[in-house]
Formats: C-alpha cells, structure tokens, sequence
C-alpha cells in the first residue's frame, strides 16, 4: 500500500448519474474554411488558428474516466512550419488513445484526410508509445487540424498549458462534470480561470484567451514558469456535503502519513537490521545518523521506474535487490528515518523552473519532489536527488515553497497536518567557482600556469558527477575543458583532483582541481613587444551583448560567488605598461545599498608581481525584467575581463 | 565501538570477486567500467523448403569493475527486425556470493521500436532487459536466439566494442550444400584467426579474436566500418534441394543487381494521369532535355519533402510515384522513384540507382553485397553521360550529387539483365570555394566595420539549406554566427543573406568588436586575425588511428582590410608565411602597407577528404605554425 496518489479513489464512485449516453462534442467542420491571418502574424513559421481542451468527467459503469480531448488547427507558414507540421507524434503515455484524426486543408481548400491505416503506433527508445504518422500535401498556408481524444483513469488534480513557442489566435479550454460535484480552477500567467455554468444534468467550466503571444527561450529564464496554463482540481460532492473541501493540504498530509509511517512490525525489524549494517549506532548523534542513512542509500539503492513488479516495494526486497521504485526508495528512506528516531518532517514541492507551489490552490499534481526537512539541524534534503546530499537539494525546490507535514498527537493519537514552509536558498558562501593561479614565463616567454580551480556546494553540481562516472582515459579532456588553459592535453603537465565524492557535500569540502599546464597560446607579440591575454585565464564567460527585447525575468538557478586571485611573474627585465585595464567595476545594489550582484577586478604590483582579484558575485535569484540591464552590464563585465591584455615590454 | 566499525570496513573492502580469473581480469583491465569476458555467436544456416535460413544463437557476458558499472551496465539490448527475428531470449546477474556466484534471473523486458538513421531499412526493433541485483564483481549474461529469415541479410560481425573484450568468436555452420564466403573488413584484422572444421555433412568456420581494446568514437571520423575489423559473410550459392544445381545468391555484381531488380520490378508499371499531365505542365517550357530533367528535379526538390516514414515491410521496394506526389513526402527510394518515372514520362532515359553514402566504406566491385549500400538516388541519361538526382537533398543544383556521394560508386539499374557502376566523381576544391572579406577601421579601442562572405558550392548549398529552415529573427543569428570574428563582442548591426542566380550565396554583416585593439602611449597593437580558421584543426595523435573526415575538398580566402587612423603610420608588420602541402592542406598568409590602409590575405587549401594517421604529424606541425602565425599583432605609431 506504498502506491501513493496514483490510484487516488481509483474508483471513484461520487461521479454518479449519468443518464443518457452523452457524446463527446468535439468534432471538426464538415466542409473545412481556411482561415485568414492577421498581418503581424504572417512572419511566423506556423500559428495555431485554434487550440481547443475539452476535459469531461463520465461516469462508465462503476468507474468514472476522464476523456480529453484536443483539437487543434495550425496554419502552415512557410518551409519550417511544414517541416514542424508534416509528422505529428502523439504520446500515449498511460492513456488509451481513442480516436485520432488529423487533416490537411490545402491552400486551394482541398482537403487530406490521413487514412486510419496510416496512423501508427510506435515505441520510442525510452519505450514511450506514441501514434506517428505523416500528413499528406502539407504547403505552404496550407492548415493542418488534429483531433485525438484520451480516455483516462479518474483523476482528481489535471492542468493544460496553453502557450509555445508560436503564436495562438485562439485557445480554449472546457471541463464538463456531471452535476452534483464542483471543481474549481485557475489560471496562470494571464490565462484567465473559468467560468462555470450548469446545462441540464451538467456543469460546464469554460475560459478562454484570444491572440496568445509566443514565448520564446531568454538567457538566465524560466520559461515554463511563464507559460499561461489552467489548473483544476475537485473541490466539493454536494450530496455528501457541500461545505467540507476536499483534498486539501491537510488531507494530503494525512494521506502521506498513512503511507509512510504506518510500518508493520516486521518492517521495523528489516530496517532495524539495515540500519545496523550501515553501521548505526546509539552513540550517533542525528547529523550522523542521517549521513550514514543518506549516504548509504543513494550509493547502493538503485531506483528505476520501469519496475511493474510490487514486490520490489518491500522493505526486505530493497535490501537484497538494491533495487526500487522511486516512491519504494522514498519510503525506505522515510522508514529509516522513523526507526533511527530522527526528528523530520517530510515535504513535497513542485519543480520552481517549472512552475512553483501555489500554496493557495492545493493542486497535488505536480508535487514531485520530496523534500525532508530537520527541524533541529535546520537542514534540508533531497530523498531522491542521488547526486546531492544534505543539505543540498536540487536548486528546483530552493526558494519554492513546499508542503510539509507536521506530526500532532491528538488525544494520543497521532497525526500529521500540513505546513506550508518557504524553502530557503542555501547562502551565498555555500557555491562558488573559484580560481587561484601563478603564471611564470619561460627564456622564449612561454607562459606556464599553475592553477587550482575551486568548486563548492551548488558549483559542483556537474563536475562531481562527470569525475566519478568519466572513463580514466577520457579524464585529462575533462580536465582540460576546467582548466581551459590548455590548448591540447598533451599542455597539461600534471593534475591533480581531489574530493570528488558526493558525501564532500556534507562539510563542503570543496573539489579541488590543481595543474600546471603550458600556455602558449596565451602568448601573443606585436614586433619586439608581448602580448599576454590575461582576460583568457578566467575562462571564456558567458555573454549578453547582443540580446533583443527582454520579456521575462531574470532567474539564477542559485546564489554563487566566482572568485579569482591571479599572480603574474613578470620577467627582470619586462614592465607592464597598461596594468590600469585590469580594474573593472559592475554592480548592482539593493534598495538598502547591500550591493546584490557584482565583478569587480583589481590589481596590486608588488615588484615584478601583479596581484589580480577578481570579485564576482550573485546573492539575489530573481530579478524583474525591467533589471536586465544592469544585470547585463556585470554578466558582461566578466566576459570583457575576457578582453584584457597585457603589454610587456622591455625597459 | 571501534572494532565494530573496523571490522565493517573490511567487509566492505573484501574483494568482490570470488574466483581466481576475474581477479586476473580485474587487475589486467584496471580504470575500466567493465570488460566483456566472452561474446560468442553461432550461425547454423540451413536449406528448408528450397530456400535458406540461419538460426543463431548469442552469448555475451560482461564482468562490472567498479562501483558505477552496476549503473552503466544494467541494460542489455537486443535487436531484431523482420529478417531476424527474436526467438527467445534471457539473461541473468551473476553475483558473487560466499561460494561461486548467485543467479538473479532478468524478468523486465521491454520491446522498443529503434529509430534509426537508416534509410532502406526501418523495420528494426529492440528488446532491452534489465538487470537487477548489480553489484562491482558481478557478470551480466546475455543469451539469445535469432532466426534469420532471408539469408540475403547476413548478420556481420564487429570483434571489438565500446568496452575491452577477452574473447570475441563468431562461427557459422552450413552444410555441404551451401557455399559460405566471407570477406575481413577494417584495421587490424589479423587480429582474427580462421579455423575450419570439417565434417561428413557440414563445414564450420570459426573467426576468434582476443584481448581487444575498446574502440574510441571520434566526432569527426569516418562510420566505424572503415576502421573497425568486422566479419561480412554472404552465401555465394547453395542447392536448393538435392536434385537441383546450385543457386547462385551473392558474389557477383551481377548477383546484387539481380536480387534488387526483384524490388523495382512490380512498382511504377502503370501510367498515372495526374502524374503525366503535372509532368508536362512542369516541363512545358523545357527545351532540351536536359532541361527536362533540370526542371523535374527543381520540382521535387521544392515540393517533397523528405519523411522515411515506414510501414514494417517493404523497406526496400519504392512505393508508387503517384502516391508519393500526392503526398508530397517520401524517403529516398521513394523519391528516386518518383524521379525515375517522371522522367521516363517527359521522355528520359531514367533509372533506379542504388548507392551506399559515404558512412558505407565498401565498393560494389569488392563487395556486391547489400551491405555495400544505404540509399537510392536517380540517374538519367543525357547524351551518353549519367547525372545523379538525389531527392533527399533538397537544395543542391541539378546535376550535382551531394558530397556525402563523392567518390561512391553508384548501381545504376538499365533493365532486368543490365546495369552499369559508376563511380561518383570527389568535387575539386575550386569548386568550394568562400572569399571572405572584412574591411574595418578603428574606433575607440574597438572596431567597426563589415564583412561579405561570399561562398561557392556545397559550403554554399549547406548553408542555403540551414537557412531555409529559419525565421526572419533565426537568419540574423544564424548570420552572425558564420560572420562572427575578433571576439565574442562582436554586435551585428545589419545583415542580409542571398542566394545568388548561380547557386552561389552572399552573406553580409555590419558589425562593431568593442574592447579589441590594445593601445599604450603613442602605439595601437591590433591582430588583424579576427578569424583563426584551422587553429583547432590540431588531432590528438597519441592513440588515435582513425582517420579524420571531410565533408568536401575547399578553399577559403580571407582579406582583412584596416583603415589607418589619420596621424598614425604603420610601424610594424609580420612578414609573410606559407606551408602545407597538396596532399593535405596549406595556408598562405601576407599582409601589405597600402599606406592609408593595411591588408592581410590568407589563403587555406584542403585537399583532401580523409586525413589519415600517417599524416597527423604532418597536420599537427601546420597547425603549429598557424597558430604562431595567428599570434601577430600590426603596430600602428602616433606619426
């Protein structure tokens, strides 16, 4: 009984009279008219002339399903837009696909339908089922019009989101319910929320938006969360009674606490000899405990979704399999946590990039990450992030909010009410990218650099990762994309990388990556005098010189600092004569003057040394678009100290 | 409490591995995942009602090495399609336990439909089991059986793989009926030793190869067959039954052309109206033959577009041309034959051609085999010569066949006893040729300025197809892309694009790089190489032994104009540099003192489509060169 939310009431009873067999309305003209286009539109590869969701609620016997049906014309612009539009894929995903029928309306009003026998169903190499096919004649101005209907299980939570990367004229959306039952809904980002009306045995919830702008990928966005969608969710059976909600937070925390921490006897023991041969201890204290349960898991429990089998759901199983479903892993994990006697609260939130928790319409649809919070050690973690350990977790959850639950004994029994806690984002301090180097020159003034590169929390997302699964002979290339001072490897003199493990994140301990690597290229001349790009030690830096409009806002995945210290030995004999380029400044401050964003460089000569700091930094995640400019104006700061060269000349 | 925790750490370090020859593995193959121990294939062929099946069976075991091998090792993959189908299969973990090893037995299997590149043949499928139980020590095992339905499709055999191997045999067993032959294809193959074994009724052929290394993958090497030493096998004839004489299947050219001539024969017999008047609405203002051609091709090329959507069988037969048109898509052999019978329809002496691209390394004359090809084009005859229609290539002027044909030989099918190998000529590189001007001056640190790039060829045939694809928006970035020089600070403030009437494109871009020049007291230093073309050209030689690829033969000329500033004089230029050769490639570079302006010319040549390991070295020493060269910068003085 481990299956969480799937087979919610799987059943569901409460959808009940039906009368008369109903049919679904949605179907396509008879005699199909092209539709015209508005001017400004007519630079786009395709629109969507129509974007219809139509989601209906039937009772079928004793079950209640969910049919949803899309229904969308496209007009075909030019040769991109028929190359988008000439195959159409149709994931199947769980569903059963009932009808799909899609048409070409050529530019002189012809029509193609594409046979039955042409549409196919195929498997991709994930093993997704999908219904592919080709859609005849497809020119240009052409439209192109699909229909397909899903049959799903009942479900009390969906959502439809309604824009792309291509403009939509018009974009509908209906959910019909039979009567006795309410939902509600809303929509995001501009997608106004619906309104309701009953006809006959029915209620229809209707809303709609015209001339839908496409959205297309900005640098530091996310643009998923922006997208106009609509949620809906079921609220209240009149006939049981109409003034109690249902499904809300309170609810799930009551649910989730059935799930996880109602173990057997028998379970308790398995966990208790697992945590024994992880090597817990009483002499533990809970930080401990944790690590050792953290650590222990995600290094040796597989998880895999294409599991079917239930068995692998048991406690003893995991053990001896090493193997699990996600939601098995989770409540493994939980279980221990329970047995081991430490004090958490288990949470789930929604992935922010995508879209963050609306606290306020308790939508459990897509709260996919589980988050466990430890209240004494005010540290966060990640159950299923096997890359992170605590207190990193992946930064989707950080700064959205997440529901929690919170044990309450009430006349000795206990149970778990929902709370709804802002995650934090992990300080500044915790992630950064740093860089220390010494750079000599040879008689020939061939530069050498010795270099430590610098990774910690957040920053070392990735690197970790690729050091511990990279095959050894293809690590020197790894080493020289970090480095990127070497122009081949064979320029890499010698390296040396430490902490790589996943359970450095614990302390923080930073991985470490130290090499001397020869650096030609760094070197250039102009007659008797050098030329030394200095700007190109930090590394090539990401750039937003040439960006259009903005339109959405800024988004860091994370608060990060990049601190550099260089010192550059210049020869007896050779002085630099315009040191003073080196010093830059951009940065952006707060409404209290704490400056939020910054890269300022700097230099000291100290003989024949220069000592260069560079200061970079990011403590602010989100900035409205209306900033992009002086958000730019230190992004590209760090790309202009790219610039930087130094003149040596004698004298 | 410490001796506990001792103690668990030496149970966590005990070595894995419970027999004596996976430690031997262990330590020989140490740094690496994983190692196959053994990968064995039997082919038993046999002659049943008159035609010839194979039934194979596979055994692969793959010993993990270290702790993240249970993640990266968990799958195996089968595949199969309609010619080879999947009889049973099964595979289990083999974890080491106190004694020997514990069996854990697959039970998730997953059939998948594989999306490949290929163009012939779509029907392939894959079943993927999952291991469970992994541990580092542990084996997987596969085992597999596949009947092979059509003995014309042999399976091949590649010894090495992605992982080292120990041991990689492949036999085959016939009877006395059938005649086997066989050719060793890629490098090293005497690495594989041939044994026969013969008995009363039946012969069996055993190649074994041993201690293999993993092959490396290289973005910009050849398809693994022309490097990899790998088995191709085909049945030269057999008797169908005892009283019959021998039939003969494959060895010949002749054989090839006559297996494929079953694929055309039965499609395209009938006239289509449709078709015919579209032929002669397209053709109507034609007056030569060629022009005839000329214009069927520009017709497909504009208004099919290329879908291989396949429907399981039939991989290999074109479907009907007027279906095909109706459509208005189709794969290769879909499209060449539309061509065909449109030209036939205008009166042209057209035919089916079959040829492999350049990912195939195999020549009809050496190898007449299915193997040898992996595409369809069309050829027509016009006086006495033959012009290569492809129907993918949806930009390419008529009468040149793309550059991943160069050099290929072409089957080009006359009628059900004739046909004809031609080979397909490799472009010169005049004929690829881009001149690349910038002309700028300086302002501030910074300059401003434009570049027009004009390109000839298929460098130009490939960029007018990536821009047919884009929007208004797209096309500005795609442009600043090909136009981006001096430093990622380069602002495009205008641009344009066009395809010029002869097939050539222009692109053009008014720019400004801020922050490049260097400037201290009375002298501006500036390296007037805003581009550095070649400069990553540099090939790792220490283990490679893979050739690098070209798509075609090209020249590139690039003049950077700098206008003097007015109070300055030119102080210092780098002299003048050339090196190369005309077996590989080389690069000319001079700059001039116009007085109120400075220039710099440089000229690269690539000659050749393949750079072998032999000439790694030598390429490696031009890149050295180049890249001292590319380190010059101009001095301009305060007069």
């Amino acid at each position: 009984m481990r299956k969480l939310l799937v087979h919610l009431a799987a059943s569901c009873l409460i959808l009940s009279s039906a009368r008369a067999q109903y049919t679904l309305p949605v179907t396509w003209e008879g005699s199909p008219k092209l539709h015209p286009i508005a001017k400004e539109l007519m630079d786009e590869s395709a629109v969507f002339v129509l974007d219809s969701r139509h989601i209906q609620y039937k009772q079928e016997g004793n079950n209640t399903f969910v049919y949803r049906t899309l229904h969308r014309i496209i007009k075909v612009l030019d040769d991109k837009g028929i190359e988008s539009f000439n195959t159409m894929t149709i994931p199947i995903g769980h569903n059963e696909i009932e009808r799909v029928q899609a048409r070409t309306i050529l530019a002189d009003g012809t029509v193609k339908e594409v046979a039955p026998d042409k549409i196919k169903r195929t498997k991709n190499e994930e093993g997704q089922e999908s219904y592919v096919f080709a859609m005849e004649g497809v020119e240009k101005n052409a439209e192109v019009e699909l229909i397909y209907r899903e049959k799903k299980n009942f479900s009390t939570f969906g959502g439809e989101q309604l824009q792309f990367g291509i403009p939509t004229v018009k974009a509908e959306f209906m959910l019909v319910i039979p009567e006795g039952v309410r939902f509600e809904t809303k929509g995001y980002n501009g997608f106004p929320s619906a309104t309701d009306s009953i006809i006959g045995d029915k209620l229809f919830y209707y809303a709609t938006a015209d001339n839908i702008p496409a959205v297309e990928e900005e640098q530091y966005s996310n643009r998923e969360a922006f997208l106009m969608n609509i949620d809906y969710r079921m609220s209240y059976i009149d006939k049981e009674n109409p003034d109690v909600k249902l499904f809300t937070w309170n609810d799930l925390a009551k649910r989730l606490y059935n799930n996880y921490y109602q173990i057997t006897d028998k379970d308790k023991k398995v966990i208790e000899k697992y945590l024994m041969s992880i090597g817990i201890s009483d002499k533990d204290d809970d930080e401990q405990k944790i690590r050792k349960i953290e650590d222990g898991m995600k290094n040796n429990i597989s998880m895999s979704n294409d599991i079917n089998d239930d068995s692998y759901l048991k406690f003893d199983k995991i053990i001896e399999k090493k193997l699990t479903t996600e939601s098995g892993f989770i409540a493994f994990f939980l279980a221990c946590l329970q047995v081991a006697g430490i004090d958490h609260e288990y949470g789930l939130t929604t992935n922010r990039f995508l879209g963050p928790l609306d606290d306020k319409f308790e939508s459990w649809n897509s709260l996919n990450l589980s988050i466990v919070y430890f209240p004494k050690l005010k540290k966060y973690l990640t159950v299923t992030g096997i890359f992170y350990r605590m207190p990193f977790i992946p930064p989707a959850a950080a700064g959205n909010k997440g529901i929690f639950l919170k044990k309450t004994s009430l006349g000795g029994a206990i149970a778990a009410i929902a709370s709804v806690r802002k995650i934090p984002f992990m300080p500044l301090e915790a992630s950064s990218h740093n860089i220390e180097a010494d750079v000599k020159f040879d008689a020939e003034m061939i530069p050498e650099v010795d270099m430590k590169v610098i990774f910690e929390g957040y920053s070392a997302n990735g690197i970790r990762e690729s050091f511990i699964y990279i095959p050894k002979d293809k690590e020197k290339e790894l080493v020289q994309s970090l480095v990127h001072v070497a122009s081949k490897p064979e320029d890499i003199k010698s390296y040396k990388v430490e902490n790589t493990a996943f359970n450095n994140y614990y302390d923080n301990k930073p991985l470490n990556l130290t090499a001397t690597i020869a650096s030609p290229q760094l070197m250039e001349k102009a007659g008797p005098k050098y030329l030394f790009k200095l700007g190109d030690l930090i590394g090539r830096q990401v750039e937003m010189y040439q960006e259009k409009e903005r339109k959405l806002p800024i988004d860091m995945p994370y608060p990060h600092t990049l601190y550099r210290t260089i010192t550059v030995n210049i020869p007896e004999g050779y002085k630099v004569s315009n040191a003073e380029t080196i010093n830059m400044i951009a940065e952006h401050k707060a409404s209290s003057g704490e400056p939020t964003m910054a890269f300022i460089s700097d230099y000291k000569l100290d003989g024949q040394k220069i000592h260069i700091t560079i200061k970079e930094f990011y403590s602010q995640v989100n900035y409205p678009a209306s900033d992009i400019e002086v958000f730019k104006k230190v992004i590209n700061a760090a790309a202009d100290f790219n610039k930087v060269v130094l003149v040596l000349e004698k004298g | 409490m410490r001796k506990i925790f001792i103690l668990l750490l030496l149970i966590a370090v005990r070595p894995a591995y419970s027999q004596e020859q996976e430690l031997i593995w262990a330590e020989k193959y140490k740094g690496e995942n994983a190692v196959v121990t053994s990968h064995k294939q039997h082919l038993e062929v046999k002659v049943e009602n008159g035609g010839i099946k194979g039934f194979m069976e596979v055994e692969k075991e793959i010993l993990l090495l270290t702790d993240i091998a249970p993640g990266l090792f968990n799958n195996a993959t089968v595949y199969h399609n309609s010619f080879g189908k999947l009889k049973s299969v099964e595979g289990y973990s083999s974890i080491p336990a106190k004694k020997g090893y514990d069996k854990l037995k697959v039970k998730d299997f997953k059939e998948v439909k594989s999306t490949s590149a290929g163009i012939f043949y779509d029907d392939d499928h894959e079943t993927i089991l999952s291991y469970t139980g992994l541990v580092k020590g542990a084996k997987t095992v596969l085992k597999y059986e596949i009947e092979h339905t059509d003995l014309h499709f042999m399976p091949s055999h590649y010894f090495q793989t992605y992982i080292p191997i120990v041991k990689s045999e492949f036999s085959v067993t016939v009877p006395k009926e059938v005649k086997l032959k066989w050719q060793l294809r890629g490098q090293n193959t005497d690495r594989v030793k041939q044994t026969v074994e013969e008995s009363k009724n039946k012969t069996t052929y055993t190649w074994v190869a041993e201690n293999l290394n993993k092959f490396n993958l290289y973005d910009d090497a050849p398809n693994g067959s022309y490097y990899l030493p790998h088995l191709l096998l085909y049945i030269d004839s057999y008797k169908p039954s005892r009283d019959e004489s021998p039939k003969k299947i494959f060895g010949t050219v002749d054989d090839l052309h006559h297996f494929y001539y079953t694929f055309i024969k039965d499609v395209n017999t009938k006239p289509d109206e449709h078709l015919k008047k579209l032929v002669i609405e397209i053709t109507k203002d034609a007056g030569s033959d060629q022009e005839k051609a000329r214009k069927i091709y520009q017709w497909v090329q504009g208004n099919i577009k290329y879908v291989a959507f396949e429907d399981g069988m039939g991989g290999f037969i074109p479907r009907e041309a007027h279906i095909v048109c109706q459509r208005k898509y189709g794969d290769c052999k879909d499209m060449a034959g539309l061509l065909v019978t449109m030209c036939k329809e205008a009166g042209l002496q057209s035919h089916y051609t079959w040829i492999g691209t350049r990912s195939k390394p195999y020549r009809y004359d050496e190898t007449p085999l299915p193997a040898a090809d992996n595409h369809m084009i069309c050829a027509v005859e016009l006086e006495g010569q033959f012009i290569f229609m492809d129907g993918t290539d949806a930009i390419i002027p008529f009468g040149i066949p793309p550059y991943a044909l160069q050099g290929k030989d072409a089957l080009v099918h006359i009628d059900k006893d004739h046909y004809k190998v031609i080979t397909v000529p490799v472009m010169p590189n005049a004929e690829n040729v881009t001149v690349d001007s910038t002309q700028v001056s300086l302002v501030g640190r910074g300059l401003a300025g434009s570049v027009a790039i004009h390109i000839k060829g298929y460098g130009a045939w490939k960029l007018e197809g990536m821009m047919q694809y884009r929007s208004g928006k797209e096309k500005e970035d795609a442009i600043k892309s090909i136009a981006l020089r001096g430093s990622n600070k380069y602002l495009q403030k205008k641009s344009d694009f066009t395809v010029l009437a002869d097939k050539t494109v222009r692109a053009y871009s008014r720019f400004e790089i801020q922050d490049y020049a260097q400037q201290v007291g009375k002298e501006w230093y500036i390296n007037m190489n805003l581009q550095r073309s070649y400069e990553n050209q540099w090939i790792d030689v220490k283990e490679r032994t893979v050739p690098q690829e070209n798509n075609f033969k090209n020249i590139t000329r690039q003049v950077v104009i700098l206008e003097v500033p007015k109070g300055y004089h030119v102080s210092y230029l780098p002299p003048p540099f050339e090196k190369g050769s005309d077996h590989l490639w080389k690069f000319k570079i001079r700059y001039e003192n116009m007085g109120n302006e400075v220039r710099l010319m440089k000229e690269f040549e690539m000659n050749t489509l393949y750079i072998t390991p032999e000439q790694f070295e030598e390429n490696n020493k031009l890149v050295d060169e180049l890249r001292k060269q590319y380190k010059e910068s101009i001095i301009l003085k305060a007069d």
